[in-house]
């Protein structure tokens, strides 16, 4: 009985073993695969002036995000942000007629943070901040 | 500018070892008395740790400290191919995200691919953001430019990139797969 039990326990514990080392080296390779196609922007809700707000976590492109976009501010409220401000923050509005000029404007921003409000769900109340970063960056291999 | 967050969660039920009991046709349960098994009942018993091995071994682990990243996604965009992913590395008390861009088959011409970064908790909050960066150098095949910013915050936290790719005429933008969640 005691064999029998212990060499069930061994081979749980040989193929757990293996099983854990399979998912290791699977974690190890990179995988590769094609972006989603672009599906259906999500429902939003509505305000009482008529802006979409919600969360962007589960668009497929960044043209399906909601005039309000929920974002934590500094202070740890939840709110959102207004995403023609976050957009002009960022540079993602910016219609550039070349890549020199893209470059051009990101000289311009070079270093400098922008901060913008968090509201309420109204899209009025204001219940924090919001910064924009200079991204930091490089070439990786 | 650093900011206290939600504490960390688990991202999984806490994992229970519980021995399953199972009964066969062939045992013979007499209270006080051994258990009589047939041969076969080895096998049987075999089956069953293998099966609760498999199980284990695919039970998701919970979001570490540390690196991790997303599959590199790839697209083509007026005929040329370009992958891009991101990643998200942690510390007690700090989180960086980075996004990745670069061209798969061909040499980018100097600012032609763009890219930022972005933090997102488990809420679906947008917890940090950057500004784009576009590349300041021709990319070859293969290669890489990223954009990453960081946040001195404690909890839980994945990163979602969005990338660019010059048209002829404009940018048309693209999101990278989301990272796995990291804790910090």
């Amino acid at each position: 009985m005691r064999k029998k039990v212990g060499s069930a326990v061994a081979v749980a514990v040989l193929a757990t073993g293996a099983g854990m080392l399979g998912a290791a080296t699977g974690s190890a390779e990179i995988a590769h695969e094609s972006l989603p196609t672009k599906t259906t922007a999500p429902t939003y809700a509505t305000n009482a002036s008529g802006q979409r707000y919600g969360s962007v976590a589960d668009i497929t492109s960044p043209d399906q995000e909601p005039d309000l976009i929920q974002a934590q501010a500094t202070n740890g409220e939840t709110g959102y942000v207004y995403k023609t401000e976050l957009d002009e923050a960022t540079g993602a509005s910016k219609k550039f007629s070349s890549p020199e000029e893209a470059l051009a404007w990101q000289d311009t921003r070079a270093g400098k943070s922008t901060t913008i409000n968090v509201y309420q769900s109204d899209g009025r109340s204001v219940i924090g901040v919001f910064v924009i970063q200079p991204a930091e960056s490089g070439p990786a291999s | 500018m650093s900011q206290q967050g939600p504490e960390p969660i688990e991202l999984h039920a806490p994992r229970t070892y519980a021995m399953p009991i199972v009964l066969r046709s062939g045992d013979v349960m007499n209270v006080g008395r051994p258990v009589k098994r047939h041969g076969r009942s080895r096998i049987a018993r075999l089956l069953v740790a293998f099966s609760l091995a498999a199980y284990l071994a695919m039970i998701p682990v919970a979001a570490h400290a540390g690196w991790a990243q997303s599959t590199v996604g790839w697209y083509t965009n007026s005929g040329h191919n370009y992958q891009s992913y991101a990643a998200v590395n942690t510390a007690p008390g700090s989180v960086n995200a980075y996004t990745y861009a670069g061209p798969r088959d061909f040499t980018a011409p100097t600012g032609w691919i763009g890219m930022r970064a972005r933090i997102m908790n488990t809420a679906g909050s947008v917890v940090a953001e950057s500004s784009n960066v576009y590349t300041p150098q021709s990319l070859t095949a293969g290669s890489y430019w990223s954009a990453y910013l960081g946040r001195s915050i404690v909890g839980t936290w994945y990163s979602w990139g969005v990338t660019y790719a010059w048209n002829g005429s404009s940018y048309d933008a693209y999101m990278t797969f989301k990272s796995p969640y990291q804790n910090s």
